[in-house]
């Protein structure tokens, strides 16, 4: 394993202002928060976050799993930017902040007289990311687009289902594909910002993104090749077999990929057909993949009668990529992400259970798991006198009767 | 707008031969970064071997998936296998300052090339480490393919129906993911450096890096021990789906919750702007109903027609393109998201994407991808100051 001396995290010192909304933009100040960054989430009273849920009773809203998660290490500040001195103190923490993220529709900062010129006017270092479903140019610019929709516009779903005549399928994330690609946009700018000391906007299309992030060699080939692709379900365009197959207990299943010959004979050895190792029939990948059936068949006979975990060891033992379909309890109680201390409890609250641990990591110190999703303005002292050095009198005030949540009408 | 990346000052090493790598090194290209791609001599990166091809013949200029994700860099020859490719990598690894890597875990040691021997080299170089299990742990030496990865990385159980096998997408995703993370977590190494002066040893595990996919049902199982299952498409939220329309399929999202009275109006029918149908728990309780009128009133329409109207409403509906399609998207071409590469020798010039975002200072390059091996005489010639006879004889020997 990779040994640990810690640095400063290698965000320390970054102030982000997270405007952030349902998954994607909250998803990429995660990011940045995980690794070092400040990041305040701005919170609009009338409008709870989506990952807040729809209710207020005995404030739920603080309660989702969904909030803490996407917005963990973050701080919770309550401003409506439509109340001139609400928005004078988002214009403070401007001045002093090296990036803002936002996922509203184009044209909405804009109306708020909160565009990138005006931020641009209070900090001209300033970094704007700029999130929107389909760029903040063209025809569909002011067009709306959730997960769902970009990932049935962008093609990707098109590539997605049990076969060519099946209805097609969804992978379902294309928010955090995108707020990941947001991070990448956030911390391109910051890299360019550290050499020039410009700041920056930046555009992102989370249709393109998205697009550019998946599915490049696809488009690159309809263009080349005029074929568009379909669905081709849990086989391999090249390689055979590739399936997903049943084993012993309830909904439990195993992978597994054939690349090249040799592994072809280890699997006919694994399966009990020695006939078939030498057999002209299922020789090369193309022969396998128009008998694939059939091989199927035969799998389907061995895994039936063993345990994924068992059935896997075996087959990687044999030089074959296979793996069990891992549900989200058996990630949970997974040895191998035990071993590598994958799951992380909150350094300042361990009680409260555990949470991912981060995407990578780095010898010199990386994410650190601090807090979970914070109160719902659990911060406004904090940042609106500590930080700015306002009067109390000035925090906004919370009244039960007046929030609304993004699942209004509920 | 400059012509040079937001990233032009950085010079990378790309040992890396699979795809998490590549697309990392692809993001760090398009900004401007140079990239000097290290392939084994003759053979080539592993990616020249996997389809897409170009007109669907094989050979090792002809991979589209190479082609994608090579534009813009340099690609030198080098057998790393041999002892004399270490007085060639030396200068090399000596001004970068980013490597990338993806072999097995443990093999880069054994060719002395191991984070701590190139620390000694560059004590300010950024070493990212891609693997499949990441560096450690009981699974570090497993193989995997897509599938497998996908499998374990939580993702494929939540996909496809109940009652069916667990499904695969069409896609790399976890793969794209773990390349996108690579770049994140080089450019953050690289930031630290720059103020604190010193380098690192980055271990990206693609199952952990794919996690990230699925983080709300995983901090779910953690915290409250919900299980969560494939269930086709159904959303928890009414409408939000898929529905068949006269010429392919239409995105049916219900949302913003705000604008459904101006959205839903669309479909004539005063009962779905009313109680209980006006608000999402009534929706929700009422989801076969919804469904199957919903499926009954779009049969006939075009999908295009039934995307632009409920956007007009202020709904979020999209609808299912396919490949083709996506071409003739008028977003698309207003945006010139799609965009001619160079002429390449063997290819000649393809279609790639714009940039993942734009920048106001820098755009992306679509430069094209390099022959095996093209950059030999200018790296290690012009830059490195050998002369035509030693490349000749390291090509005969079999180094380069």
């Amino acid at each position: 394993m990779i040994e640990t001396e810690m640095s400063a995290r290698p965000l320390s010192g970054i102030r982000v202002l997270d405007l952030g909304h349902e998954w994607s933009c909250p998803h990429t100040a995660r990011f940045l928060a995980d690794f070092g960054a400040e990041v305040i989430k701005i919170e609009y009273l009338q409008r709870l976050d989506f990952m807040r849920g729809g209710k207020i009773e005995n404030r739920a809203y603080d309660q989702k799993v969904s909030f803490w998660q996407v917005h963990r290490n973050k701080k919770s500040l309550t401003l409506d930017l439509r109340n001139p001195a609400e928005k004078e103190i988002f214009e403070e923490l401007v001045a002093i902040a090296d990036i803002v993220v936002e996922n509203s529709r184009p044209g909405v900062l804009d109306r708020l007289s909160l565009g990138y010129e005006k931020l641009q006017q209070i900090n001209p270092q300033i970094i704007l990311v700029s999130m929107s479903a389909f760029g903040r140019t063209g025809p569909e610019a002011s067009y709306r687009g959730y997960g769902g929709t970009i990932e049935a516009i962008s093609g990707i779903q098109s590539l997605t289902g049990y076969g060519p005549d099946d209805p097609p399928r969804r992978i379902k994330e294309m928010d955090v594909t995108n707020g990941i690609m947001g991070a990448c946009a956030a911390i391109t700018a910051l890299i360019h910002r550290q050499s020039t000391q410009q700041g920056d906007w930046i555009d992102l299309s989370e249709t393109e993104s998205a697009s550019h992030g998946l599915i490049g060699e696809h488009l690159m080939a309809y263009a080349a090749n005029g074929e568009s692709g379909y669905p081709l379900g849990n086989r391999h365009p090249e390689f055979a077999p590739q399936g997903c197959y049943p084993c012993q207990g309830d909904d439990r299943w195993l992978v597994l990929t054939v690349q090249t010959e040799a592994e072809w004979q280890a699997l006919c050895k694994l399966l009990g057909h020695a006939d078939w190792a030498s057999d002209q029939r299922y020789q090369s990948a193309e022969s396998r993949r128009r008998r694939h059936d059939e091989i199927d068949a035969e799998i389907i006979a061995w895994t039936q009668r063993q345990q994924a975990a068992t059935a896997c060891d075996a087959l990687q033992a044999a030089g074959i990529a296979a793996g069990p379909v891992m549900t989200m309890s058996d990630l949970c109680q997974d040895e191998h992400l035990h071993q590598r201390d994958y799951y992380q409890a909150p350094a300042q609250a361990p009680d409260q259970g555990q949470y991912l641990g981060f995407p990578f990591r780095l010898s010199k110190g990386a994410g650190q798991m601090l807090s979970r999703g914070p109160d719902l303005g659990a911060h406004n002292q904090e940042i609106i006198c500590e930080l700015l050095g306002h009067a109390e009198t000035d925090l906004p005030e919370i009244k039960a009767e007046a929030l609304g949540t993004s699942l209004d009408p509920l | 707008m400059s012509s040079l990346g937001l990233l032009s000052h950085l010079k990378v090493l790309d040992l890396s031969q699979h795809v998490a790598g590549s697309y990392c090194t692809r993001l760090l290209a398009g900004f401007g970064a140079k990239i000097i791609k290290v392939e084994q001599p003759k053979v080539g990166s592993a990616l020249r071997h996997q389809g897409p091809f170009y007109h669907n013949q094989p050979g090792l200029e002809r991979s589209l998936l190479f082609h994608w994700l090579s534009g813009d860099k340099q690609s030198i020859t080098l057998n790393l296998e041999q002892a004399r490719s270490m007085e060639l990598l030396q200068p090399l690894i000596a001004e970068a300052d980013i490597l990338l890597e993806d072999f097995a875990p443990g093999m880069i040691e054994q060719l002395n090339l191991g984070y701590k021997a190139l620390q000694h080299i560059n004590p300010r170089l950024v070493m990212v480490s891609i693997s499949n299990f990441g560096q450690s742990g009981p699974r570090k030496d497993w193989k995997a393919t897509e599938i497998v990865l996908y499998a374990m990385s939580g993702g494929m159980s939540l996909t496809g129906d109940k009652g069916r096998p667990p499904l695969n997408t069409g896609t790399l995703i976890s793969q794209y993911t773990a390349g996108m993370h690579a770049y994140l977590a080089a450019l953050i190494a690289y930031y630290r450096c720059q103020q604190n002066g010193q380098g690192e040893w980055i271990d990206v595990s693609i199952q952990e890096s794919a996690l990230e996919n699925v983080e709300v049902k995983l901090a779910e199982a953690l915290q409250l021990n919900q299980a969560a299952s494939r269930n086709g498409d159904q959303h928890i939220l009414v409408p939000w789906e898929c529905c068949p329309a006269q010429d392919g399929y239409a995105a049916i999202v219900g949302g913003p919750m705000r604008q459904w009275q101006s959205g839903a109006a669309m479909f004539d029918q005063p009962d779905l702007l009313e109680p209980p149908l006006n608000t999402i728990t009534g929706r929700i309780a009422h989801r076969q109903e919804i469904q199957s009128r919903l499926k009954a009133l779009l049969a006939t329409q075009p999908k295009r027609e039934i995307y632009h109207q409920g956007q007009a409403g202020g709904l979020a509906f999209g609808y299912l393109a396919t490949l083709a399609e996506v071409f003739h998207s008028p977003q698309h071409e207003s945006r010139e998201f799609f965009k001619p590469t160079e002429e390449h020798p063997e290819v000649g010039t393809l279609t790639t994407c714009n940039a993942p975002f734009h920048s106001s200072h820098a755009g992306w390059r679509t430069g094209r991808a390099p022959l095996l091996g093209e950059h030999n005489t200018e790296i290690y010639g012009d830059h490195l100051g050998h002369t035509a006879e030693v490349i000749a004889q390291l090509r005969q020997e079999g180094v380069i």
